[in-house]
């Protein structure tokens, strides 16, 4: 029929042509990206030493998120910046991202790229990751590589805190290079207190617990309006959250949620199931009655107890050292009187309390079994570390451009990788330099911190409060160091999650914040908390107790 | 007898208008709450303050957003987006609901066809056998991988099932009757009075590309390739997500708290991102009224 | 007349072709990785790597203690979402076809669909901070009523219907739209053969009406009974808290908060797995249901 044949031609002109365009959608565009020319790293002798420059120069590649914190010179951008034209122009290496994601996507996209087996020749990864990835034979051994290659900088960085650096090792080869961390006082907490509030009521900071709960009564009575409910001490849903937790009121009964700690005999257990926690939730629980504590807290997500905060509704809040960058800093923008302090955590016997402190190593550096070159890992690190932490005046400037100095490091294809020396010495000098008005002894980052301090001492502008309250005469930092003095109780996990622990962890989470939040609440009574210990170790508690004694804890 | 001065109607007709009013109200009450927040300074925000109108009022939020010359090219990403995928979905749902539309003995293997499409919509591995498919197609980082896999709406394709089954009978009878083929039949009378049914199904297709952000961010390897939407995710830290994060735990909090501007940045974003949809909904909806049901109504 | 038939049989199966092949590699080709529900997965071991453990992923979801309250919650939650999204919207249509005053009409019509447009995330921080039995309005407003205040987050019996209720108003313009649309395609020659047999408006709406947009509303009804377990899982989870587990915890917020979604990939694609042989059979049984009682095919 002729209209059945030229009723052909137009369909099989449109299956061509969407066939054809299938092909090119396919061809075009689609670069693989992800491999890298064979016969750009020569086989020529690695240069010696840690700064020894590659020449000519190699191209390893990576994968990274995008840091935040764009502080891009003109024309820059996260493949192409300071640190990378630095790293080109003084180490001979070039880096190429296969891809950059945005932070909270990273790990996202990294068990992708891991799944399909595409590793690129150097990445961070988390602890657990590693181990598996190190198991499965995916990673360079760079025992070898650390000892020729670190540089005296970098090995001091790692010998501060040699439980860092030894968790990124499996059978005393290294197979991580650990990120280490900022030292002790910055993974502890503070108790927050108006302090406009303490010298309106005329009371002195607590010395003990029973002090906070007198503090926290004064204040209700005192601010509490008709048509302004004003509370004790704040507390979210959460529990364990950066602010506005139950971590310090814990620690001053002795108990430590959320870390595994040794018994007196020695064995490791978890912090969660022994008896202190009890005592701690028993006093929650009488606070809540009190109405101490806000009765819908256990409905408050972060935002909500820190909008608490900032109009004035509780003046006490138990949260991390670096609180008063936020949420207390929109609270003195606001009204530069109504000023968080931190003060030390109180034990229940009037001496400041023995904190806890969660495992601080969050990054580690891995580098592929495939790389060409595993030794410039190391390099990188070196000049990293060099600029960072022990850099000239003029190195400094050049990679901080001149104000806050981490925001340039992000840029670093390594980063971060942290001397804990560092951060401790600093603020100590800040805060004399800011007592005494001596800045003769400041090295140019404690100089950057005191001149940001000084913000606000002088002109009282917010942007130098949070700073202030860290590192000042009055700040965190010096009030922690004083719980730092009774002794520190440190995890005794340290290092990746054990199989059965990691397996389990939710769940056991999940039961244990359920369980505390219903006592607090007084939906259950406090003898709930010995059938949550039985039931805990029935559903693997006891199983990854003993697992992670025979891992961490061999004597 | 004392006459009431209102009539049942008269009274239905004022409750009806005024509680559409009310309910009107409470529909946009979450925008107004948002913009307010998108202009509010970030203390009255953190503060729980802002409720109907701005406190603080200042543009910082919209300035970090919109000053980004990625912001552009981000938002031209998107417009290739939609116009690429919306033509794309709808041709292939044209292509598919027609067969799909006609009786068993005009297509034996029809019941077997549409299982083949509803079970997709049904089973589903998760991300990483989707990811490692795309990969495997080579389209990675590669503009058309915000297209081809979602190609065809299966829920657009029933809506338009149904839609041309309700069409009269007797045209395709005598289209047939006349000697014309299945694309002619298609092309020259169904799709013209489809037209309501189409244009509804292209706002569908539009809103649902110009919203999806997490496949650019996963599927692409560098952020010049994001859509407007992953770029917009990018921008904003998420506190929450910052402050459960190992940043947040272990000390390297340092500049990111600085920049944590929170509820403000965010509301800036979602704003900046439904934008452009509301702009184009009214518009769109004069399509609605005879749109899509037209055939499934029999009467 | 066989020849013929298959003749004009061949151009649909063209027709199907580049969707079919589309749908075949993008959405079969992943569910082959559904194998994952039977492996100790973990990324760094890939496909190939990880261990094969039959069903245990299987019992460790179920064993955990309370998996069988959370998905009778689900279904619960669920099971209401979609009846009141059927009545609610149908209320409003038929309301709003009262309306005589088009332009008014269609405002009302583009301002209910608003809340669509909006995320759970933005709505959760409005709703918290109406239904604060402390500070919030909806309290405030029953307190002049002199009803105590009432926790609708917090309450373990409020909180689901909490989560139906606001879900119905963030959704409802949606099916509205739709159900106006059937109403309006109504032949109006009905309507007056019933009146001039003597019904009154109810009655015509009972008896006129109603029947008329009968079909869509099983097509709808049918099309949201395979989402039977997605109780709302942005919804829940940006409301939620311990106090509420109990009746407010849905599959995927539990699944979520044991860690399974993040990190733990075989028992989150096993439970996706049950998840969806449980739509399958829904879906399939009103399919057949909707084809024998109602003698309408969906699809």
């Amino acid at each position: 029929m002729k209209s059945g044949r030229r009723g052909y031609a137009l369909p099989a002109i449109l299956l061509l042509v969407s066939l054809s365009g299938v092909h090119s959608l396919f061809a075009a565009g689609g670069t693989d990206g992800k491999t890298v020319a064979p016969g750009t790293n020569p086989s020529a002798a690695v240069p010696a030493g840690p700064f020894g420059k590659y020449e000519p120069a190699i191209t390893v590649t990576s994968v990274r998120y995008i840091p935040p914190i764009a502080a891009y010179r003109p024309g820059d951008d996260i493949n192409v910046n300071v640190w990378t034209r630095e790293i080109e122009e003084k180490l001979g290496i070039k880096v190429k991202y296969n891809w950059v994601i945005e932070q909270n996507q990273y790990q996202n996209k990294l068990n992708l790229t891991l799944a399909s087996g595409d590793l690129p020749d150097f990445f961070s990864c988390d602890a657990g990751t590693y181990v598996k990835l190190a198991k499965a034979g995916q990673l360079a051994d760079l025992t070898q590589a650390y000892e020729d290659y670190a540089s005296p900088d970098l090995k001091g960085a790692m010998d501060a805190f040699p439980a860092g650096f030894n968790s990124g090792k499996i059978d005393g080869k290294l197979y991580a290079l650990s990120a280490q961390y900022y030292g002790l006082p910055g993974l502890m907490d503070a108790i927050w207190i108006r302090s406009d509030w303490l010298a309106k009521y005329k009371l002195d900071p607590p010395t003990s617990l029973a002090d906070v709960e007198k503090i926290a009564l004064i204040f209700m009575k005192g601010e509490s309006a008709p048509n302004k409910q004003v509370f004790g001490i704040s507390l979210n849903r959460d529990l364990y959250s950066v602010v506005s937790n139950m971590v310090g009121i814990s620690n001053a009964h002795g108990g430590y949620p959320g870390i595994w700690i040794k018994d007196a005999k020695g064995n490791i257990v978890y912090g969660s199931v022994q008896g202190e926690m009890k005592k701690a939730l028993e006093t929650l629980a009488r606070w809540y009655k009190m109405g101490l504590l806000s009765q819908e807290f256990g409905v408050k997500d972060i935002d909500a107890s820190n909008a608490d905060l900032v109009s004035g509704r509780v003046g006490i809040s138990f949260g991390a050292q670096w609180n008063g960058w936020y949420p207390f800093n929109d609270l003195v923008k606001k009204d530069p009187t109504a000023i968080f302090r931190p003060y030390t955590i109180p034990s229940l016997d009037g001496k400041p309390a023995k904190l806890q402190a969660p495992w601080p190593v969050a990054t580690y550096w891995v580098v592929s079994k495939k790389a060409k070159s595993p030794e410039a890992v190391f390099k990188m690190a070196n000049l990293y570390v060099k600029y960072q932490f022990h850099g000239t005046e003029a190195e400094f400037k050049n990679f901080s451009d001149g104000g806050e100095y981490a925001v340039q490091r992000q840029l670093s294809p390594i980063d971060p990788v942290i001397d804990p020396r560092s951060e401790d010495v600093m603020s100590q000098g800040v805060a004399n330099a800011l007592a005494t008005g001596d800045t003769s002894k400041l090295n140019v980052p404690a100089r950057v911190f005191y001149e940001n301090c000084l913000l606000w001492t002088e002109k009282q502008n917010a942007d130098g409060f949070g700073r202030y309250s860290q590192q000042g005469p009055e700040g965190s930092y010096v009030a922690i160091r004083k719980n730092i003095a009774m002794g520190v109780q440190f995890t005794e996990l340290q290092g990746a999650d054990t199989p059965i622990w990691a397996k389990n962890r939710a769940i056991l989470d999940k039961l244990e914040k359920d369980t505390f939040t219903k006592i607090i609440l007084g939906g259950a009574s406090i003898d709930e908390f010995d059938s949550f210990v039985q039931n805990w170790k029935k559903l693997g508690g006891d199983a990854a107790t003993q697992e992670i004694n025979d891992t961490y804890n061999k004597k | 007898m004392k006459r009431s001065r209102f009539t049942v109607q008269q009274i239905f007709t004022f409750s009806n208008y005024a509680f559409f009013i009310l309910m009107a109200f409470l529909c946009l009450l979450p925008f107004i709450n948002l913009v307010s927040l998108s202009f509010s300074s970030s203390s009255a925000v953190t503060a729980g303050e802002v409720k109907l109108w701005p406190i603080g009022f200042n543009l910082k939020s919209y300035e970090f957003i919109l000053k980004s010359g990625k912001f552009v090219t981000a938002f031209l990403v998107s417009i290739k987006r939609v116009v690429v995928g919306t033509i794309v979905n709808m041709f292939l749902t044209i292509l598919v609901a027609y067969p799909l539309s006609r009786e068993k003995k005009d297509l034996r293997t029809r019941t077997l066809y549409a299982w083949f499409f509803i079970l997709t919509t049904l089973f589903n591995a998760g991300l990483i056998p989707w990811y490692m498919t795309i990969k495997f197609t080579g389209l990675l980082d590669n503009f058309f991988a915000l297209i081809i896999p979602s190609a065809l709406p299966v829920f657009n394709v029933i809506v338009l099932l149904n839609f041309f089954r309700g069409l009269p009978k007797e045209l395709e009878e005598s289209a047939f009757l006349d000697g014309a083929s299945q694309w002619t039949t298609l092309w020259k009378i169904f799709i013209p009075l489809s037209k309501p049914a189409l244009a509804t199904l292209t706002l569908f297709c539009s809103v649902y590309h110009w919203n999806s952000w997490f496949d650019g961010l996963v599927l692409m390897n560098n952020p010049e390739h994001y859509p407007l939407q992953s770029y917009l995710q990018s921008v904003i830290i998420n506190p929450e997500t910052f402050f459960s994060s190992s940043a947040g735990k272990g000390g390297d909090y340092q500049n990111l708290i600085a920049f944590v501007s929170a509820r403000t940045a965010k509301s800036a974003q979602i704003f900046i991102a439904a934008f452009p949809m509301l702009l184009v909904y009214p518009f769109l909806q004069k399509y609605f009224t005879k749109g899509l049901v037209l055939g499934s109504v029999k009467g | 007349m066989t020849k013929a038939r298959s003749l004009r049989e061949r151009p649909l199966h063209f027709m199907l072709l580049p969707a079919v092949i589309i749908v075949l590699v993008f959405s079969y080709g992943p569910m082959l990785g559904i194998y994952i529900a039977f492996q100790d997965f973990s990324p760094a071991w890939g496909l190939f790597g990880s261990p094969w453990i039959g069903f245990g992923n299987f019992t460790f979801v179920f064993g955990v203690p309370g998996f069988f309250q959370v998905i009778w919650n689900t279904i619960f939650i669920a099971f209401l979402k979609i009846i009141g999204m059927i009545i609610v919207p149908v209320f409003f249509a038929l309301l709003l076809n009262e309306i005589k005053h088009d332009r008014f009409k269609r405002l009302m019509q583009t301002l209910i669909y608003l809340p669509n447009f909006l995320s759970w995330v933005v709505l959760a921080g409005l709703l918290i901070d109406i239904l604060s039995p402390s500070t919030g309005i909806i309290n405030q407003i029953l307190g002049t009523f002199g009803i105590k205040p009432i926790f609708f987050l917090g309450d373990r019996f409020w909180f689901p219907l909490t989560m139906v209720l606001s879900d119905i108003w963030k959704g409802f313009g949606f099916g509205t739209v739709i159900y106006l649309a059937a109403l309006t395609s109504i032949d109006p020659t009905i309507y007056e053969a019933a009146e001039i047999d003597g019904a009154g408006r109810l009655s015509q709406t009972w008896h006129v009406t109603l029947p008329g947009i009968l079909p869509i509303i099983v097509l709808m009804s049918v099309l949201s009974l395979g989402n039977i377990l997605n109780a709302g899982f942005d919804q829940i989870f940006n409301l939620y808290s311990p106090q509420v587990y109990d009746t407010g915890d849905i599959i995927d917020t539990f699944v979520y908060r044991l860690g399974l979604q993040q990190a733990q990939f075989g028992p989150a694609t096993a439970v996706g797995l049950f998840k969806s042989l449980i739509s399958f059979c829904f879906v399939s049984l009103s399919y057949f249901l909707a084809a024998r009682l109602v003698n309408y095919r969906i699809y």
